[in-house]
């Protein structure tokens, strides 16, 4: 589905990857963990065309994406839960969820039923549906992680990236949003989900790749990964 | 100085040392020759008018270069500050019959109190805020001087009589130039003036006023963290500017004889910009240049045959860089087919009409958006860019650089028992976001603690509370020094800075197009008493202090291991580089207390050793260091004492050893592993 | 006391044109950071073009004509004046640029035109009504109710259609909005068509009750960027009551003190507002990131 190789990309004269290579195999949930500073929102901004790579390629579906534009990537079927939300404020909830559609709307992707697709959005998060009518500002930070993930799911993804979902939420939170990422596992929805907090991520992910320095230290089965203290190494400093 | 490591991203090689400063001698001496033999040459009174024109417009113009170039900000009301100094010596003249000399000191003075007029509301605002706030001033300026008709005549103007420059008659002598020099000694004052301005321009870019004005264009904030207050420095950057102005204001009215409202209005300073623009930012000579350029121009479009030879030549230039850019499979062939065809396309256009002087002002447009996008340093920038040896001089280049005197100074109160600074309950809301939640903090003198948490956990918030960004929203900080206390919270970034405490960024803030050497020294402006007299004076003291302080940024640069490339750019400076100017320039402040704000990111293993090196001997001098890290063997190579924070609270502290091994540290990091109905399917 | 309804009557109306033209600024900052500082040119542009049409189709038809005409000088300002600045991060660019082709367009105008003033016949008859002891030109209102229409119109757009909520997701977030699949350079050329097509508009509707010629709207544009400025360029209702209280100050100025002196308020004010809270009356204090 998503083939990652020799991806290196960066800030002005800071070269933050160094050579990446993964892939997210269709149907899977692929896991980045790493501290902070590591690279992970770097990779999602390069793979959904907010910056450049430098070298490497980026192959969705076959299709090369490196280095469009990211209203290009959207379009072939890449949508990108940001850090950060970043949902609309001033537009209501309703309005924010119809813009994640927005290639749908005008004709870059198939239509298909808009309106359906925000039915089963509000059947997933029933928090939002009260607010519909709200403006995204207004709502709470663990209202904003559901609307952009719920944003992102109405361009009928090929592959969903979620970037780091759980910050700055409170733990009860936490346990909803991943929640719902299982519920999208089971139906099979393909997602790269970059997380700081290690263990929640290990939990619902098929596979998992330890980032370090804009370099892939580690990768393997997230479930052999919980317990394994090179892990917590990679966070904590200390012997590798 | 060699260069051991290659730039990155530097326009030209800086091989060989700048003939700038030779090559500005050379052309000072031809200028002034020139000067003074051009109307024994050219004896046509009307020609050397013009000369007089461009000459005052090129005073004005050199000041407007140090709005414009140096703080980097674009002024549309400095025909406004024209038309205050041309009225003020117009109207001494209409009600007190005061002449030539006066009139000067009154367009000075005048004027520059109207230069701090103006600075007060472009203070706070920058870019196109700015812009309108001067376009504003010299609107209301305008609509002043023509209403206030009992002071300035209004709409009728003011004729002045011809100038008596000197009056020989007062010591009972005759003028010895006899009566056809008399004529000249107008034109002769009026160059004595522009040599007198550039070489007060000169002297004020050179010191520390002129790197003041080149940083805060760079990076406001990490200039109010070094203590140089950005608002006191704008305002002397208009005040100047404005005297400037007044000068060539007051020159000009006795050289028209003639003022009126509607003279000084947004066209001139149009006109003025495009001088500056076209002519070349940072210099003298583009000031010169764009004068010329703009007086001469519409004399040039009244005539026709001349418009179209130049027209054709335009053509023909544009026609051979096209068509070598194509051949050559330059790059951006395909972007300059936009400039190429209406090149082509003005000489046409040019035999088609009988006169183009109706359309002076499409050409002036024209001209800007041509100089915009296509030579954006101007003429003067071109010529520098195509032969190196001939980019500016930076400060001290060509002059010995050693090292002198210690690097830091250390601090005494080693290990003391009392801490240098105490934080209390420190909370920092935004609007219903807590980003502190009452953190208490100690920090001991000449210890490093570290100061780490998760993404979002409120370390950077810290910081800026300890440095005068924030102000909290309760709670204090306070910082001990010798005998006494002070409360830090609610002080400027400035204050601050003074105060001992220096920082360094998280996106490096470097003064990007001054060199290494020059950034330290903006840290060291603290230690300069000279006056903005003394550096245009350039007195003794002047001189001596610039001597000391280059030794002293010398052995600074040496102490973080820069010294071989003081004189590069600090834009050119390989990262990691920049990391440890960074630090440089905040040793300059002769600190107590030294906070870093994720010092090692994105450096490789070799530059996080030397940066750690460097850390220590800071600490061994006596300066106290808050560590903002991610990388945690640096942390816990460092620290000697670790505090840590999530979601705005201190969740730990202790030794770096302690806390690695916290279990509430761990969950911090690495999150709890999620309540989840299915841990029976793992 | 009938003096001042009738002044503040008279204000209303000027103050509406501000308003509309302040408008135009903050569709451009919202979405791009950028506004057009030959804002005043599309102004005049527009009214003299309106000029020329009406004698051979009348004030009404011409109206489309002039907003199709404003729309296309926005695209031309933003491709030529505003990309190739942002592409290069130059804020100095742009302010220049659009200068430029401001001065461009108003020294073709008065070649085109001439320098002398001209007179735009009204749609309405030009006797005054009486309601309630002031007297109020037809054309008046209908600045008012054209002005407050127009800007409706866009909220309109903005609030229901695809690509309004696109323009609104653009000034929000641009990076967010490209996240979308919303080509946000193609935003950001529609707000400067939306904006030079308000700046013509609003110059047909001002043109009858005032001269009519290529330097009609420079002093307007200025005092317009003043409303902006205290309207917030974020905010749409501000900018409304900026224009508002802009306007009834000129007229009380215009009248108690002098002509001459007419414009002064607004400058006075853009700089006292500046000084105090640089992000105007109605704009949001952004918090500093280091």
């Amino acid at each position: 589905m998503l083939e990652v190789t020799g991806l290196s990309a960066g800030y002005g004269q800071v070269e933050v990857l160094h050579g990446l290579d993964f892939t997210v195999p269709k149907g899977q949930v692929v896991a980045l963990i790493g501290s902070n500073g590591a690279g992970k929102t770097t990779t999602m901004r390069a793979l959904s065309g907010m910056i450049r790579p430098r070298a490497g390629s980026i192959r969705l579906n076959g299709r090369e994406i490196g280095g469009l534009d990211s209203h290009d990537v959207a379009r072939f079927g890449l949508a990108h839960s940001p850090e950060g939300r970043r949902v609309f404020p001033t537009l209501s909830v309703e309005d924010n969820l119809t813009l994640g559609a927005f290639p749908r709307l005008t004709g870059s992707r198939p239509k298909g039923d808009v309106a359906a697709d925000r039915a089963r959005a509000f059947e997933l998060f029933p928090r939002l549906k009260e607010r519909r009518t709200q403006l995204a500002g207004t709502l709470s930070g663990g209202e904003q992680q559901m609307l952009a993930m719920g944003r992102a799911l109405m361009l009928r993804p090929e592959i969903l990236l979620l970037d780091e979902p759980s910050m700055g939420l409170a733990p009860k939170l936490v346990e909803e949003v991943f929640r719902i990422i299982r519920l999208l596992k089971a139906e099979q929805v393909t997602m790269l989900l970059v997380e700081q907090f290690a263990m929640a991520a290990l939990g619902v992910a098929d596979h998992a790749y330890v980032l370090e320095n804009g370099r892939i230290r580690f990768q393997g089965p997230a479930q052999q990964m919980r317990n394994d203290p090179a892990v917590r190494a990679a966070y904590l400093g200390g012997s590798h | 100085m060699a260069q051991t490591l290659a730039p990155a991203e530097a326009p030209a090689p800086a091989a060989a040392p700048s003939l700038s400063r030779h090559v500005g001698l050379l052309g000072a001496v031809l200028l002034v020759v020139g000067l003074a033999v051009f109307p024994h040459v050219v004896t046509s009174s009307y020609y050397v008018h013009l000369m007089v024109v461009i000459a005052i417009y090129a005073i004005l113009i050199l000041g407007l270069d140090i709005v414009v170039g140096y703080t980097g900000q674009v002024s549309l009301g400095h025909a406004g500050l024209f038309g205050v100094g041309a009225y003020a010596a117009a109207v001494l003249f209409l009600h007190f019959k005061l002449g030539l000399w006066w009139g000067i000191l009154a367009g000075i003075g005048v004027t520059s109190a109207f230069g701090v007029l103006l600075a007060v509301p472009a203070l706070r605002v920058t870019g196109p805020y700015l812009a309108m706030v001067t376009l504003a001033f010299g609107t209301i300026v305008q609509i002043f001087i023509n209403e206030l008709t009992p002071l300035t005549n209004g709409p009728l103007g003011i004729t002045l009589p011809p100038a008596r420059v000197l009056d020989f008659s007062l010591i009972g002598m005759q003028a010895p130039w006899g009566a056809a020099g008399r004529k000249l000694e107008f034109y002769y004052l009026v160059c004595l003036a522009l040599l007198a301005t550039i070489l007060v321009v000169n002297r004020v870019v050179r010191s520390p006023y002129g790197r003041a004005f080149e940083a805060l264009r760079d990076s406001p904030i990490a200039c109010d963290c070094m203590g140089v207050s950005v608002y006191r420095y704008k305002v002397y950057a208009f005040v100047i500017s404005a005297a400037l102005a007044g000068l060539a204001g007051a020159l000009f009215a006795w050289s028209e004889r003639y003022v009126a409202p509607n003279s000084y209005g947004f066209e001139l300073t149009v006109l003025f910009l495009l001088a500056v623009t076209m002519g070349g930012r940072k210099s003298r000579a583009g000031p010169i240049i764009g004068s010329a350029i703009i007086v001469m121009m519409p004399n040039v479009l009244a005539d026709i045959a001349l418009v179209r030879i130049m027209a054709g030549i335009i053509a023909l230039a544009a026609l051979v860089v096209g068509s070598l850019a194509f051949l050559r499979r330059q790059e951006n062939r395909f972007a300059l087919l936009v400039p190429v065809g209406l090149c082509l396309a003005f000489f046409p256009a040019t035999l088609l009409l009988e006169s183009v002087t109706d359309f002076r002002l499409t050409v002036f447009g024209l001209m800007i958006l041509f100089v915009v996008y296509y030579l954006p340093d101007g003429i003067v920038g071109f010529v520098r860019e195509k032969i190196p040896a001939l980019r500016p001089a930076h400060t001290a280049e060509g002059k010995s650089l050693h090292a002198e005197g210690a690097a830091l100074s250390a601090q005494s109160g080693g290990a003391g028992a009392d801490p240098l600074l105490t934080v209390d309950q420190a909370l920092m809301q935004f609007g219903g976001l807590k980003a502190l939640a009452g953190v208490d903090l100690t920090v001991r003198p000449g210890t490093i603690h570290g100061l780490i948490g998760p993404n979002g956990s409120g370390k950077s918030t810290m910081m800026n509370v300890l440095t005068g960004i924030y102000r909290p929203t309760s709670g204090s900080v306070t910082l001990a020094r010798g005998q006494g206390s002070k409360r830090l919270d609610g002080r400027t970034p400035s204050e601050i800075a003074a105060a001992g405490v220096a920082r360094t960024f998280q996106n490096v803030q470097l003064f990007r197009e001054m060199t290494a050497l020059e950034n330290v020294l903006v840290g060291l402006h603290h230690s300069f008493r000279g006056t903005l007299f003394d550096a245009i004076l350039g007195t003794p003291r002047r001189r001596r202090e610039e001597r000391e302080q280059r030794a002293r940024a010398m052995a600074i640069l040496d102490f973080v291991g820069l010294g071989a490339l003081a004189q590069v750019e600090a834009r050119n400076l390989p990262y990691g580089k920049q990391r440890l100017l960074e630090i440089g320039r905040a040793l300059a402040l002769d600190p107590v207390l030294l906070l870093l704000d994720e010092p090692a990111a994105g450096l490789t293993a070799p530059d996080i050793a030397e940066l750690t090196t460097i850390i220590r001997k800071i600490r061994d001098a006596g300066i106290t260091v808050i560590l903002i890290e991610h990388h945690m063997d640096v942390v816990m190579g460092l620290c000697d004492r670790v505090s840590v924070l999530d979601f705005g609270h201190k969740i730990a502290e202790g030794s770096a050893r302690e806390v690695q091994a916290d279990p509430k540290v761990v969950e911090a990091y690495l999150g709890s592993p999620v309540a989840d109905e299915e841990t029976a399917h793992a | 006391m009938a003096i001042l309804l009738q002044l503040i009557a008279s204000g209303v109306a000027v103050g509406m044109i501000y308003a509309a033209i302040a408008f135009g600024y903050q569709l451009t900052f919202a979405t791009s950071k950028t506004l057009n500082f030959g804002q005043g040119e599309a102004l005049a542009l527009g009214a003299l073009f309106g000029l020329t049409l009406v004698p051979f189709i009348g004030y009404w038809l011409m109206i489309p004509l002039v907003l199709v005409f404003g729309f296309a000088l926005g695209a031309v300002v933003e491709r030529l004046g505003v990309r190739p600045a942002v592409k290069i991060k130059s804020e100095y660019g742009w302010i220049m640029a659009t200068i430029a082709l401001g001065i461009i367009f108003k020294n073709v105008a008065e070649n085109i035109w001439g320098r002398d003033d001209l007179k735009f016949p009204s749609p309405l008859p030009e006797t005054a009504l009486q309601v309630g002891g002031v007297r109020i030109l037809p054309m008046e209102l209908l600045i008012v109710a054209g002005a407050l229409l127009m800007m409706l119109a866009v909220e309109i757009f903005n609030r229901k259609s695809i690509w309004g909520k696109a323009v609104v997701a653009t000034s929000n977030d641009i990076d967010a909005a490209g996240l979308m699949g919303i080509n946000t350079q193609k935003v950001i050329t529609l707000s400067y068509s939306i904006s030079a097509m308000t700046a013509a508009f609003a110059g047909v509707l001002v043109a009858p009750v005032t001269l009519t010629g290529a330097t009609m709207g420079s002093v307007l544009a200025l005092k317009a960027f003043a409303v902006a400025i205290i309207g917030g360029l974020e905010s749409g209702l501000g900018v409304i009551v900026g224009g508002l209280i802009l306007g009834v100050a000129e007229t009380l100025t215009g009248f108690y003190i002098s002509t001459g002196y007419k414009d002064v308020p607004g400058l006075i004010l853009l700089l006292v507002v500046l000084s105090i809270r640089p992000v105007g009356l109605f704009g949001k204090a952004v918090i500093k990131k280091v």
